[in-house]
């Protein structure tokens, strides 16, 4: 397959300069000597209307990508935070449609964002993995996050993913032994055309830096730089890093920056968000406050 | 996904080494109380007038349910892999007092994950659990029933990988639990085939258990699997209908889907999100179902049909005043398919009915339903 395979609508494609809009975002994060600051919002909370206008405003605090959550009902990786606001989301009606149309209006509005859909197997099951891909493709996405769908199930994915030029971001934890880590980052000798195509396509390697769930911790475990090592030697070079799950303001932020080439940031400021009329106000100051720190 | 593979690994080793297999007969003879008797229910046999009906006596192992040929192995398992804690979700609260129960006998620390609705509708287990030593946390989120507990049990595990074992009660979630499930629970199948053997000098004309997750029907199952001639009968849950959206019958009304790690038939709204269940029994009110059974009505092995509250709570009755013998709600579905079939067949038919459980946790909910005692009185 040929590693210039780029979604076939016009300016909702992977920017024309050419790769995936992560993979520049990398690249200028690495020219310009500074971290990543990724934003995880969940579609849909507290409706469908208002995520637009509240991404907006985190991404002009300061957020280098933004992430999506597609809610569903059982969300096995997250923690009471994203839970409940997935819960918000679904209580307000919001569907797949809505979904692509606020990714939509955030790829027009924000035409070199880089955005990812962090979705649940089971929601792209149900559409059929091309269909969903290509939708997603469709609307400006540019990276898939799956947490529940192992690598080893993963083949189809990645392969109708790479078509459309999205990346299916490798989740790694803790807990992975080397040789799993290699595998995922396509360091094992067998395979390498895949792997070369889906590197192409963009993405990163996102780090889940706790064992456990989604939900803002007080204190980074202190395995992570260990395992940071471990996750960077494999990758040698070839994917970027980001770490998430956790990070809950400007010192744990800081922490994961030095270990990665970015670090995302959801249920923090989710909890800003759902906090009442302020809510907005205080997470633009807590993307703020990230960015500096960052 | 590595915790997996440990407990794969664990397993597989487990399986091959005779001493594992020792301990677990010992355990199963002496503690359980195994084997479960087979017997012939010939009151409720000649009421019907048709076939003779057998029970398969779960409800008489320690703890009253099947849940326990499980959670022995597991707690082995997990000693073995020297986990020091157990947890584990629970629906109508006999796999949560199994894994308390076992947790006792080992020495080990045990939390349950109960959704609070079901905690509310089977007080009795939830007050067992706690005497037995374990910690019993309400789940508030989702529909606060099994599938939320099971979840809600799947992200502590994820975050206590290292000193915890998760004790799953049924067929499902993510490979090898269907596997290691179905092989601890195939104890009944095995007994079951030997005795009616023994008894009737034949095989039966068809096993019926009812189906929730699926592990009672996968154990009795498992006996008779490669005997072609036996019929394999599961009975989920039809609620308050298979129309009315208020039912639990995956099988019958689902299609195929991912929750809780596995590939199996789900009940689920157009764009996969799972749907809230409805069963008058909590243990059949989940939204999945084991992926053997997918594959065994796919394949055509075996059929499921379905039976509602109502039907339901007539045959926990109708065994009652006949035979003595007060059903769980989930294994009267099984029972109320017997007295659907039954009176149809000839004498000299022989079904048996696996009676997964003792009904004694549901004796409020029954009285409510019929209309005594709905005061909230004992």
């Amino acid at each position: 397959m040929s590693s210039s395979a780029m979604s076939p609508s016009g300016s909702l494609s992977p920017s024309a300069s050419g790769g995936n809009r992560f993979d520049q975002m990398f690249a200028a994060l690495r020219r310009e000597g500074r971290k990543g600051l990724i934003v995880y919002l969940m579609a849909g909370d507290p409706r469908p209307e208002a995520t637009p206008e509240i991404a907006g405003a985190l991404v002009e605090a300061g957020c280098d990508a933004l992430e999506l959550g597609v809610p569903f009902s059982d969300p096995l990786a997250d923690g009471p935070t994203i839970q409940a606001a997935g819960q918000r989301a679904l209580a307000a009606g919001t569907r797949l449609v809505d979904v692509l149309r606020i990714a939509r209006s955030l790829r027009a509005r924000f035409p070199s964002l880089p955005l990812a859909l962090m979705v649940y197997y089971n929601t792209v099951l149900q559409r059929g993995e091309a269909a969903f891909v290509r939708e997603a493709a469709g609307a400006g996405v540019d990276a898939l996050i799956v947490p529940d769908l192992p690598h080893e199930e993963g083949t189809g994915l990645r392969r109708e993913a790479a078509a459309c030029g999205v990346g299916l971001v490798p989740l790694i934890a803790p807990t992975s032994p080397i040789g799993r880590i290699r595998e995922m980052l396509g360091g094992a000798p067998s395979g390498n055309g895949a792997h070369e195509l889906h590197r192409a396509c963009g993405g990163f390697a996102y780090l889940v830096s706790v064992r456990g769930v989604t939900g803002a911790r007080d204190r980074l475990p202190e395995e992570l730089p260990a395992f940071a090592d471990r996750v960077r030697r494999e990758a040698s070079g070839r994917w970027p890093l980001a770490i998430g799950f956790g990070i809950s303001g400007p010192e744990t932020a800081r922490e994961a920056a030095r270990l990665a080439d970015a670090v995302i940031v959801g249920s923090a400021l989710i909890e800003r968000l759902a906090g009442g009329a302020e809510g907005l106000a205080a997470a633009v100051e807590l993307t703020r406050a990230l960015r500096r720190a960052v | 996904m590595a915790a997996l593979q440990e407990l794969e690994a664990a397993y597989e080793e487990a399986r091959r080494d005779p001493a594992f297999a020792e301990e677990l007969a010992a355990y199963l003879k002496d503690y359980v109380a195994r084997p479960t008797p087979l017997y012939l229910a010939r009151r409720l046999s000649d009421h019907l007038g048709g076939a003779r009906i057998y029970l398969k006596r779960e409800d008489l192992a320690h703890t009253g349910a099947h849940k326990i040929n499980n959670t022995i192995g597991q707690a082995l398992l997990a000693r073995r892999m020297g986990k020091r804690r157990v947890i584990a979700e629970t629906g109508a609260g006999q796999h949560g007092v199994a894994t308390a129960t076992v947790a006792a006998v080992f020495g080990m620390e045990c939390s349950v994950y109960m959704g609070e609705e079901d905690m509310e509708r089977q007080a009795l287990n939830v007050f067992r659990m706690r005497m037995l030593g374990a910690t019993v946390h309400p789940v508030r989120t989702g529909s606060r029933t099994l599938k939320d507990a099971t979840s809600e049990a799947i992200r502590e595990w994820v975050s206590r990988v290292d000193d915890t074992h998760y004790i799953i009660g049924s067929v499902v979630g993510p490979h090898p639990y269907p596997r290691i499930v179905r092989d601890f629970q195939s104890v009944i199948g095995t007994e079951a085939r030997r005795q009616v053997l023994e008894k009737e000098g034949r095989l039966p004309d068809a096993v019926i258990a009812c189906v929730g997750g699926g592990s009672n029907a996968m154990g009795i199952f498992a006996g008779f699997v490669a005997d072609p001639e036996v019929q394999l009968i599961g009975v989920e849950a039809a609620g308050q209908g298979l129309n009315t959206g208020l039912h639990a019958a995956s099988l019958a009304a689902g299609r195929p889907g991912v929750l809780h790690g596995a590939l199996s038939y789900l009940l689920q709204d157009e764009e996969g999100q799972v749907l809230s269940t409805h069963s008058v029994s909590a243990g059949l009110d989940y939204p999945g179902v084991g992926p053997e059974h997918a594959y065994l009505k796919e394949s055509g092995r075996a059929q499921y049909e379905a039976v509602g509250d109502q039907e339901a709570l007539e045959a926990f009755s109708l065994l009652a005043r006949t035979e003595g013998i007060v059903p769980a709600l989930e294994s009267a579905h099984a029972v109320a398919y017997a007295v659907r079939l039954a009176p149809a067949l000839p004498r000299d038919a022989i079904l048996l009915v696996n009676l997964s459980g003792r009904g004694d946790k549901d004796v409020q909910v029954v009285a409510a339903r019929a209309g005594q005692g709905g005061g909230g009185q004992p």
